[in-house]
C-alpha cells in the first residue's frame, strides 16, 4: 500500500522533499515505516527522530496520521491504511 | 520598601494642562501584580470610569515594562501599553519589545501613564525626571520612521528612543498601532488612542541603573534562565536564525494556516512562495531585542517587481499570514512590501490584513463594487490592490474611510450581509491559525480579554506538541476549559506582567516559568514568591481584566466566534472536517468558565473567586 509522508524544516531537508511516498506491506504499523524509512534515509533520518542509540523517539518530533497525534490513535503501534498521509513534524517555535 | 528592580515611581502626564508628577508605586501594587498589563490594568481599571469613550481624554494609556527590564536578564526588554481599546471597547493591552522598555527603566521610571488631551499636536520627552512639552506641528503628518528620526535630530542625541504614531494614528484609525523603532505596540488600535490625545510620540533618554536586591542569587538565576535556553531543543538551532517564519511550514502542514479571509484554510497553501525557505532567500540581517542573546528578529529586503529594494523588519509569521495567505496574495516581495508600509503609516498589520481580506471576499460575493472601491480589482490575490488599499486606510481616503476601523465597524457600515464575514472577536480581527483544527487556541480567542489574541493563552500544546502540563489531542473538546486556564494565567504573568519574552516561555520554559519568575522576582526584587503565587498573580490580573469587560457590558455571548467557524468544516489538509460547533464551544466554555470559579451560566467571576484573589472591591463594584 501506499503512505504519503509530509515533513518540513530540517526533516524536508533529508528526505529530498515536502512529500514522499513509500510502499508498504499491507499491515505495516507506525514503528515499521519508520524502520523502512530508517532502511532508505539511513544515518542522516536517525538523529533527527530517535535518541542517541536508541529507537526512542525524540521528545518533541510529532507523528500525525491525517493529522491526528499517534499518542490519541495507537502509539507506535498503530496500523497504517492505503492512503494515508503521515506527518514527521520536528519542534517548531515562534508564531 | 523597594530593593530592586522598581525604582517605586511612576510618572504620570496630564495633557490637558501640561504638567507631570512623580507617584509612588505602592508596594502592594508590585507584589500583587507584578508589573506590565498588571500594573496597566489595575490602573485602568481603578481610574477609568465604565462607559468612558475609548477616544476621550478621560482614556489613558498606560506604558509599563516590568520589574527585569533594563537588568541583564535575558529577553526582558518588553513594555505593555494599556488602555481602554477603541476597536473592541474592552481592555487594551498590547506589548512591545526593543531597547524603549529598558530605557524607560534607566530613565527611573516603571511606568508612565498619560492622561487627558493635549490642545494641539505635542510630543514630550522624558530624560531621567525631567519632562518636556514640546510643540509637534512639525513632525505631525510624519510617517513613524521619519518621525523618530526628527526627534532624535531634534534632542541632538541620536541614542533617545522614540515610540509614536503615524497617520493612521492621527486619524484615529481603529486598527492604528503605535511603533518603536520597528516594532510595533500592534493590536487593539491603541495607537488611535494616542491620537486622540494630540500625542505623537514620546521620547525617552534616561542615564541610571536598574538596581538587583541579591547579586548572588541574581547570578544563580540568571545563569539558570540561561541554563535552559541553552537546552532548549529549538532556540539557538532554529528559532534564532529562522525566527517566527517557521511556523508557515508548521501550521500549513497542520493544515490550519488560514486564508482568503478563511475561507480556504488547507486549500490555499503557499508555502513555497511564503514559508521558511522563500524567507531565507530575502534575508539580510537579523535584529535583537535589548539585551537578548536570541535575535529572532530577521531583517529581508524584497528583491522583485514594484517592490525590490524595500526593506522591513519582519515579517513575522502572523504579518505572512495577514498579507499573505490571508489576502491570498502569494507574493513574498509584497508582503515584506506591505509590512513596511504598514509600520511607516502605523497601522496594526495583522487586522488590516484581515479587514482586507474582508474587503477583497465581499468584492468577490459582489457586495461591493468597483464604484464602492474607487475601482479597485480587490479580489484575494491582488498585491497591488492591497498596497494601494493600506495608504487608503492610513490616510481615511474612499473605502478606506471604513475600512480603517476595522471589520466590526466596516461590516456595520456595509451592511448588505457582510457581518458574518468579518473574522475578529469582541472586534479584534483573527490571528492566523485556524482554530477549527486546535481547540485550545481557539477557546483562548474566544475567552481572551482583548479578544481574539493568540498572545493571551497560546495553546503551544497543540501548535507545537509541547506535552506542559500535559499532553493534548488539538482536535479534542474535552480538557480545554482547564487547559486554556492554565495557558493564559502562565502567559499572562510571565510575559505580560513580568514581560518575558512569549518565545522564551514556549522555547526554553515552557514547564518551569513560575519557578524562573519566583526565583528571578526574590533575586531581583527581594519580594518573594513560590511558583504558586506568581501563577495566581497571572489569575488575578485575568479576572481584573474580565470585571473591566463584565462592567463594560461584555456577557457570556461575546466569548464567542465567527459563524464560519461554527458551520463549516475545513475542506482540506491535515485538519479537513474539523470545527467548533456551536456545542462544542458550550461544552468548552462551561468547563472554562467552571474552572475559573465563575458563573457558568454568565460567565461571570464569583465573588468568591475575587475575594479569594484580594480582589474584594472588585466584587463589591460589579455588585456581586
Amino acid at each position: 500500500m501506499k503512505i504519503k509522508i509530509h515533513s518540513i524544516l530540517g526533516l524536508k531537508e533529508v528526505l529530498g522533499g515536502r512529500d514522499v511516498e513509500m510502499i508498504v506491506p499491507d499491515g505495516t504499523t507506525v514503528s515499521g515505516l519508520l524502520a523502512g524509512m530508517i532502511e532508505i534515509w539511513g544515518d542522516s533520518l536517525s538523529p533527527h527522530l530517535f535518541k542517541p542509540g536508541s529507537d526512542q523517539l525524540l521528545p518533541y518530533v510529532r507523528l500525525m496520521i491525517n493529522g491526528q497525534t499517534i499518542q490519541f490513535i495507537n502509539g507506535m503501534e498503530t496500523v497504517l491504511n492505503d492512503g494515508d498521509e503521515v506527518l514527521l513534524l520536528p519542534l517548531a517555535a515562534g508564531g | 520598601m523597594y530593593t530592586g528592580g522598581y525604582s517605586g515611581k511612576i510618572l504620570r502626564v496630564n495633557l490637558t494642562d501640561k504638567t507631570s508628577k512623580e507617584e509612588k508605586l505602592p508596594l502592594e501594587i508590585a507584589t500583587n501584580f507584578i508589573g506590565g498589563a498588571g500594573l496597566g490594568i489595575k490602573y485602568l481599571f481603578d481610574e477609568v470610569k465604565p462607559g468612558t469613550d475609548a477616544l476621550g481624554p478621560e482614556n489613558k494609556l498606560i506604558f509599563a515594562p516590568g520589574p527585569f527590564t533594563g537588568t541583564s536578564i535575558p529577553c526582558a526588554s518588553r513594555m505593555a501599553v494599556t488602555g481602554k481599546s477603541p476597536l473592541t471597547g474592552a481592555v487594551g493591552v498590547a506589548l512591545t519589545g526593543g531597547y524603549f522598555p529598558a530605557e524607560l527603566k534607566f530613565a527611573g521610571w516603571d511606568a508612565i501613564i498619560i492622561e487627558g488631551k493635549a490642545e494641539k499636536p505635542t510630543w514630550i520627552s522624558v530624560k531621567d525626571g525631567a519632562v518636556r512639552f514640546h510643540d509637534a506641528a512639525g513632525i505631525w503628518g510624519t510617517m513613524t520612521f521619519d518621525c523618530q528620526q526628527m526627534i532624535k535630530d531634534n534632542l541632538k542625541d541620536q541614542n533617545t528612543r522614540v515610540i509614536c504614531i503615524g497617520p493612521a494614528g492621527e486619524r484615529l484609525s481603529k486598527i492604528a498601532c503605535i511603533i518603536n523603532e520597528r516594532r510595533a505596540v500592534g493590536r487593539k488600535g491603541l495607537g488611535a488612542v494616542m491620537g486622540s490625545k494630540n500625542l505623537k510620540a514620546i521620547a525617552v533618554r534616561g542615564t541610571g541603573t536598574v538596581a538587583i536586591t541579591s547579586e548572588e542569587k541574581y547570578k544563580t538565576a540568571r545563569s539558570e534562565m540561561l541554563k535552559a535556553m541553552k537546552e532548549s531543543p529549538v532556540l539557538y538551532s532554529a528559532f534564532s536564525p529562522a525566527g517566527t517564519p517557521m511556523v508557515v511550514d508548521l501550521t500549513g502542514a497542520l493544515g490550519i494556516l488560514s486564508a482568503k479571509n478563511w475561507t480556504a484554510t488547507g486549500e490555499f497553501v503557499p508555502v513555497e512562495e511564503l514559508g521558511l525557505d522563500a524567507q531565507n532567500s530575502r534575508k539580510i540581517g537579523k535584529e535583537h531585542c535589548y539585551d537578548c542573546p536570541v535575535g529572532c528578529s530577521q531583517m529581508k529586503l524584497a528583491k522583485t517587481g514594484p517592490y525590490a529594494g524595500i526593506l522591513t523588519e519582519g515579517p513575522e509569521f502572523e504579518t505572512i499570514y495577514s498579507f499573505g495567505t490571508e489576502t491570498g496574495v502569494a507574493n513574498l516581495d509584497a508582503v515584506i512590501a506591505a509590512d513596511r508600509l504598514a509600520d511607516e503609516l502605523g497601522l496594526d498589520s495583522m487586522s488590516a490584513g484581515v479587514t482586507i481580506g474582508f474587503a477583497m471576499e465581499l468584492f468577490e460575493k459582489g457586495i461591493l463594487t468597483l464604484a464602492d472601491t474607487g475601482g479597485l480589482e480587490l479580489k484575494f490575490g491582488n498585491d497591488q490592490a492591497m498596497i494601494a488599499l493600506l495608504r487608503m486606510m492610513a490616510y481615511r481616503e474612499g473605502i478606506g474611510d471604513i475600512l480603517t476601523d476595522g471589520t466590526k465597524a466596516a461590516a456595520k457600515k456595509i451592511g448588505k450581509g457582510s457581518e458574518k464575514y468579518a473574522m475578529n472577536i469582541k472586534g479584534l480581527e483573527l490571528p492566523a491559525y485556524d482554530v477549527r483544527g486546535a481547540k485550545a487556541h481557539g477557546l483562548n480567542y474566544a475567552t481572551a480579554y482583548t479578544g481574539a489574541d493568540h498572545n493571551k493563552g497560546y495553546a503551544f500544546q497543540e501548535i507545537f506538541g509541547i506535552p506542559v502540563p500535559w499532553e493534548v489531542d488539538r482536535f479534542a473538546i474535552e480538557g480545554k476549559g482547564k487547559l486554556t486556564k492554565w495557558n493564559q494565567d502562565v502567559r499572562c504573568v510571565t510575559c505580560d506582567c513580568a514581560t518575558m519574552c512569549a518565545f522564551i516561555l514556549d522555547t526554553a520554559l515552557p514547564a518551569t516559568s513560575t519557578q524562573n519568575t519566583a526565583a528571578l522576582m526574590e533575586a531581583v526584587t527581594g519580594l518573594i514568591f513560590t511558583p504558586d503565587e506568581v501563577q495566581k498573580v497571572g489569575e488575578r490580573v485575568n479576572n481584573l481584566a474580565k470585571a473591566f469587560n463584565i462592567r463594560e457590558g461584555f456577557t457570556r455571548a461575546d466569548d464567542t466566534f465567527p459563524d464560519r467557524l461554527m458551520t463549516e468544516p475545513l475542506k482540506d489538509g491535515a485538519s479537513k472536517g474539523q470545527l467548533i460547533s456551536k456545542e462544542d464551544l458550550k461544552t468548552m466554555l462551561d468547563e472554562y468558565y467552571t474552572d475559573r470559579g465563575w458563573n457558568p451560566e454568565t460567565g461571570v467571576p464569583t465573588r468568591a473567586k475575587l475575594t479569594d484573589l484580594g480582589l474584594g472591591y472588585v466584587a463589591d463594584l460589579l455588585g456581586l
